[in-house]
């Protein structure tokens, strides 16, 4: 018995934590028709995990998708009860943004946010398949026997494809504690001919706030004068709260060694594979035995509770054991526990199998997004559901893909990474994983992405004009100190010794002295002679002092990019056919054939693939006029 | 001319041992129809049999017959060497058969009728090379293995078709991972427990690895003469006993009998293997003061062969006084890399070696006497010292470098070494000193592979307890 739904839209989105709030979104935001399903409306842009949103890396990626037009930035601001920049006594390069967001303030901003859009239709439904037109997807239909039908879909499931629950010896099937697992949709992937694997991830058991020994405890509070994560917001004004540092001690991990044989992680009920950063305190205890305690991390949970996340403390052991081990632990002597630690065990889908644009490679306008494609963290996740989302508006609109390259962002270097070595553990984004990091910063985030978002209808043009005029500050400023010279005098001189730096003999511009190591764009207002200039903001002030102290690196930088753009400019045709390359083994064959790249670059990224594989490749390819422009979005600057 | 057929189905074949009088030849297959091949052509107990049933790398003594005729060509041993444990990672076969110029023929062109075709110069080793069996070094050794003049040159080229080079480069990228690892950890993991980077120990790591690279960086000098050899000339006034004296080393040295190909300088005599080096000796015109016009041409052209030459061997009467040709002789080997015999020594000495030492250093001094062949040895062994004298190696488990190609990546990469140092030095933020560290890791991965970004997270992962 099936019903069909009267109404067809031009995108369907399954699920909307991270990954489907941006992938929906960004396709009513684009003129899409768009159906948001999701299993319960009340966990709409839920924070499964803890409650904090960035960090080194993580940060990069939502400044990348405020950059585009997405939402999660605006949602971090909104929620956020602690603003902490990392890394600020580093470059601007890894300097990054992290907020402890409230829990529910973050959810409810992100509902409201969904139901704001005209083109947007939510409904609570679960699916249990897909339905597809031959190699095509048609729609989906859902538990109630309903059928909705849509041009392209994104799936956006989390952890809920055959989500199973470990708390000590006890098995839960469900995708988030209290609720239950999706298991149809497992099902489709398998019978649709998806390689599916499994992945494990965890959370820490949640603790009574009115339980904690406060004053023992080591405060770390927030930045005196907090950032926003996103472009459109200038200043933030209130009060924040802190968090809290604690420590495991040799009370803690003897604990732990005496009851690990409980854990099903080390008893191997537990198959999935874990992400290394951030392992489980059996695990930490297990692979550093030298270390005598580990850092926790006590994060409140919101401003209207006193739930708090004990971050650092993950674990599946018994909820006995997890007793045992948090009243171990300073402050935690006499805590309450309110929510059980827990282990969840669940279905993703080899990313190989998926394009760049996210779309599968079985299934044309069928897009994946988030947890399911082997990530973990909330800014993956609503990276990808953006890319999916995008490009499912783009070709239900019949117009060029959005891929964005390594160079160009952290989400390109991610879906560059999923789609091209797929994942053996949970995928996080660290800065280290960019090649051309100098340039992809979080100040400039909106310089690189801001047009393109704009160009594919996104971005909203008043955001964009911000953009614009920031941009042309950084411009303006630029030239006035190459143009600013200062002439030598006794009085200029002194200011320099002052300052540390050498007297100059010889007119200097003001960008030349900015150079100097020993002078920060802070100084030159003691050379100026005009003090009645626009004041700068700091993010214009970091890009400059970027881009004229550190020249030499971002030149050696900008010939990295170039070397990297021959090869991703070397276009490999989608048909092409590696079968009638000389020179190729079968293995290496049967790797391209997989992975199908789109580029001589990405095709070097493949493991396996050698670099002896690449000059044959290369040679063939030149042979058969291959070497084409690369064809969708790009800027030109 | 390469045809269009995927390796896959194209099967090479050719005479691997060196065409002549052996008594053993060696053929050599390779490629997805070799196995087939054997099956139509080797009879066992005198019956085909099935390539299956075989055992790979063992020797299977029988027949090779002509699949038309039934006739059988010559009684063999044949080995089949199954994918991908093979030299060229594909199906491989070789038939040992009995040596000659006919049979073996016969049999290779057997296997041309079957469908296998000729290999071309070097093809097993860039199958090799394609299918992943070797890096580029080992892929470049090869070539040298079968060029080597000179035992030397053959154990350096062997250590590097083994990947002994591959292994060090391996060594130094390791070195650089593992600095990088603890860069990159200060950055992405701020918040974490981690020890803060302790400058001092960093910079004498990175100075330990830069005096190794450059160690091998110093043997190109000699790894290039270990590989070419060195033109050498042989320089005196008439008369002094230079054409003995060449004599006698190349009667004493197995004289080498093929040249590199394509050169054809006119003044090559000989080339002579010196205690594993290769000395491409010019005999030279006698150098003196003359008014003859024809013998003028010579002697200056003598002037310009020394002046060429790596290395000079000047020979010297040392039965008369030195004259001013011999003077002339001397302020010409000041400072360059040189030998002095001071040949007649069997007669009573007029020169004394104290008034050569403003031209020459004492140790490459040698007193011979070609007439007796006294002092042959002991000029080898100064000839050695000299060429090898930076050479800071134990015998022969040391690599030197012998390409360009590698001598210049690794330029490169102790440049960028260097600037990491100044960079730490100078405090800079870890990002620019990881940039440093990653750009030595991309020009040592010229000379092998490739570095990824996932073997420094892992480097990251084994080493620190990340977690929050």
């Amino acid at each position: 018995m099936s019903i069909n739904y009267p109404k067809s839209h031009q995108v369907i989105v399954i699920g909307a934590g991270h990954a489907g709030c941006e992938a929906a979104l960004a396709a009513a935001r684009m003129g899409c028709r768009t159906l948001v399903l999701t299993a319960n409306i009340d966990t709409i842009g839920l924070m499964s995990c803890n409650p904090s949103i960035g960090g080194v890396g993580k940060g990069h990626l939502v400044k990348e998708i405020d950059a585009l037009g997405g939402e999660m930035g605006k949602a971090a601001d909104h929620a956020a009860i602690q603003f902490r920049r990392l890394n600020t006594r580093k470059g601007a390069a890894v300097q990054a943004t992290r907020i402890q967001a409230d829990r529910q303030s973050y959810r409810s901003y992100m509902k409201k946010a969904l139901e704001s859009e005209t083109n947007m239709d939510i409904k609570q439904r679960m699916v249990e398949g897909f339905l597809v037109e031959g190699d095509r997807i048609a729609g989906v239909k859902t538990n109630l026997g309903e059928h909705f039908y849509a041009d392209a879909v994104v799936v956006t499931p989390g952890t809920f494809p055959n989500g199973l629950i470990h708390i000590g010896a006890t098995k839960i099937s469900s995708g988030r504690a209290g609720e239950a697992a999706a298991t149809g949709i497992s099902e489709s992937f398998g019978s649709i001919g998806f390689k599916v694997g499994r992945l494990k991830t965890g959370t820490p058991p949640r603790l009574d706030g009115r339980t904690i020994k406060w004053d023992m405890l080591e405060e770390q509070p927030g930045d005196k004068n907090p950032k926003p994560f996103s472009f459109t917001n200038s200043i933030i004004d209130r009060d924040q709260l802190p968090c809290h540092i604690t420590y495991t001690n040799k009370k803690t991990h003897e604990v732990i060694n005496n009851n690990l044989h409980k854990s099903p992680l080390y008893s191997g009920e537990i198959k999935g594979v874990g992400p290394r950063y951030c392992p489980s305190i059996e695990d930490k205890i297990v692979k550093f035995p030298d270390k005598d305690r580990h850092q926790v991390f006590l994060e409140p949970d919101g401003l209207n509770t006193y739930e708090i996340y004990p971050n650092g403390i993950s674990t599946s052991l018994p909820l006995e054991v997890q007793y045992e081990l948090v009243r171990t632990i300073d402050g935690l002597d006499q805590v309450e526990i309110m929510r059980p630690g827990y282990a969840v065990e669940y279905d993703y889908v080899d990313p190989t199998q998926l394009k760049p644009t996210l779309e599968t490679k079985l299934i044309d306008n069928l897009y994946f997004a988030g947890q399911i494609n082997g990530t973990t963290g909330y800014e993956e996740a609503g990276s990808q559901g953006l890319v999916a989302g995008i490009n499912a508006a783009l070709r239900v609109k019949g117009e060029d893909p959005f891929i964005l390259d390594r160079s160009q962002a952290y989400i390109g270097i991610m879906v560059d990474d999923l789609v091209t070595k797929g994942v053996d553990e949970p995928y996080r984004m660290f800065t280290s994983r960019a090649e051309y990091r100098l340039v992809l910063r979080e100040d400039n985030a909106d310089m690189r992405l801001g047009e393109l978002g704009y160009k594919i209808g996104l971005l909203k043009e008043e955001d964009y004009l911000k953009f614009e005029v920031r941009k042309k500050a950084v411009r303006q400023e630029f030239e006035r100190l190459e143009n600013t010279k200062v002439v030598p005098n006794s009085k200029i001189n002194e200011i320099l010794i002052s300052l540390g730096a050498s007297p100059i003999k010889k007119p200097h511009s003001l960008k030349e002295l900015l150079r100097r190591p020993e002078i920060t764009y802070q100084d030159l207002k003691f050379f100026e002679l005009n003090t009645d200039l626009n004041p700068i903001t700091d993010d214009v002030i970091s890009q400059i002092e970027m881009d004229v102290k550190y020249e030499g690196y971002i030149k050696r930088q900008a010939e990295q990019i170039d070397k990297f753009k021959r090869l991703e400019d070397f276009i490999i045709p989608e048909s092409f056919s590696y079968n009638d390359i000389p020179g190729l083994s079968n293995e290496i064959v049967q790797r391209l054939s997989d992975i199908r790249p789109g580029s001589l670059g990405q095709a070097t990224r493949i493991s396996g693939v050698t670099p002896a594989a690449i000059s044959v490749l290369m040679v063939y390819l030149k042979r058969d006029g291959g070497h084409k422009q690369a064809q969708g979005h790009s800027i030109s600057s | 001319m390469r045809t269009n057929t995927p390796y896959d189905q194209d099967t090479i074949a050719a005479i691997a041992t060196a065409q002549g009088d052996g008594g053993v030849a060696i053929i050599r297959i390779s490629g997805s129809k070799s196995l087939d091949i054997i099956e139509k052509i080797f009879l066992r107990n005198g019956s085909h049999s099935k390539a299956a049933e075989m055992q790979s790398h063992h020797m299977h003594h029988g027949q090779v017959v002509d699949h038309e005729s039934n006739c059988i060509v010559d009684e063999v041993l044949c080995v089949l060497m199954k994918a991908p444990k093979s030299y060229t990672g594909e199906d491989m076969a070789e038939i040992h058969s009995h040596g000659g110029h006919l049979v073996p023929k016969k049999i290779l062109d057997l296997l041309f009728k079957l469908d296998a075709r000729p290999a071309n110069p070097g093809e097993f080793t860039l199958r090799a090379y394609l299918n992943g069996k070797m890096d580029l070094a080992q892929a470049e050794a090869v070539t040298d293995v079968v060029n080597a003049q000179t035992e030397e040159g053959l154990k350096q080229a062997e250590l590097q078709l083994e990947g002994v080079l591959s292994e060090r480069i391996g060594q130094y990228k390791d070195n650089i991972v593992d600095i990088l690892a603890e860069i990159e950890a200060q950055v992405d993991f701020p918040e974490e427990d981690i020890d803060p980077i302790i400058k001092d120990r960093l910079i004498k790591q990175t100075i330990q690895l830069i005096t190794n690279i450059n160690t091998l960086l110093n043997s190109y000098d000699e790894g290039r003469i270990i590989k070419y050899g060195v033109n050498t000339a042989i320089v005196g006034k008439p008369n002094v006993g230079k054409s003995s004296l060449l004599n006698e080393l190349i009667r004493k040295e197995r004289a080498i009998v093929s040249p590199q190909p394509g050169t054809t300088r006119d003044f090559i005599e000989e080339s002579i293997d010196v205690r594993g080096i290769a000395l491409k000796l010019t005999d030279t015109a006698g150098i003196r003061a003359t008014e003859d016009e024809i013998e003028n041409i010579g002697v200056e052209l003598a002037k310009k062969k020394a002046q060429e030459a790596e290395l000079i061997i000047a020979v010297i009467d040392a039965s008369s006084e030195l004259n001013n040709d011999d003077i002339g002789i001397l302020e010409r080997i000041k400072d360059t890399k040189a030998v002095l015999a001071l040949n007649k020594s069997d007669i009573e000495s007029k020169t004394a070696e104290n008034d050569l030492e403003s031209y020459i250093d004492k140790r490459n001094i040698v007193k011979t006497s070609a007439k007796h062949g006294t002092g042959i040895e002991e000029l080898k062994d100064t000839i050695q010292k000299l060429l090898v004298q930076d050479r800071n190696r134990s015998e022969g488990s040391e690599i030197v470098l012998t390409e360009q190609r590698h001598k210049l990546a690794l330029e490169r990469s102790t440049d960028s070494l260097k600037s990491f140092l100044t960079a730490i030095e100078r405090n800079e933020s870890p990002e620019f000193l990881a940039l440093d560290l990653r750009v030595a890791l991309d020009s040592l991965g010229e000379i092998t592979g490739e570095v990824t970004t996932e073997d420094i997270l892992g480097r990251i992962f084994s080493k620190f307890c990340i977690g929050k």
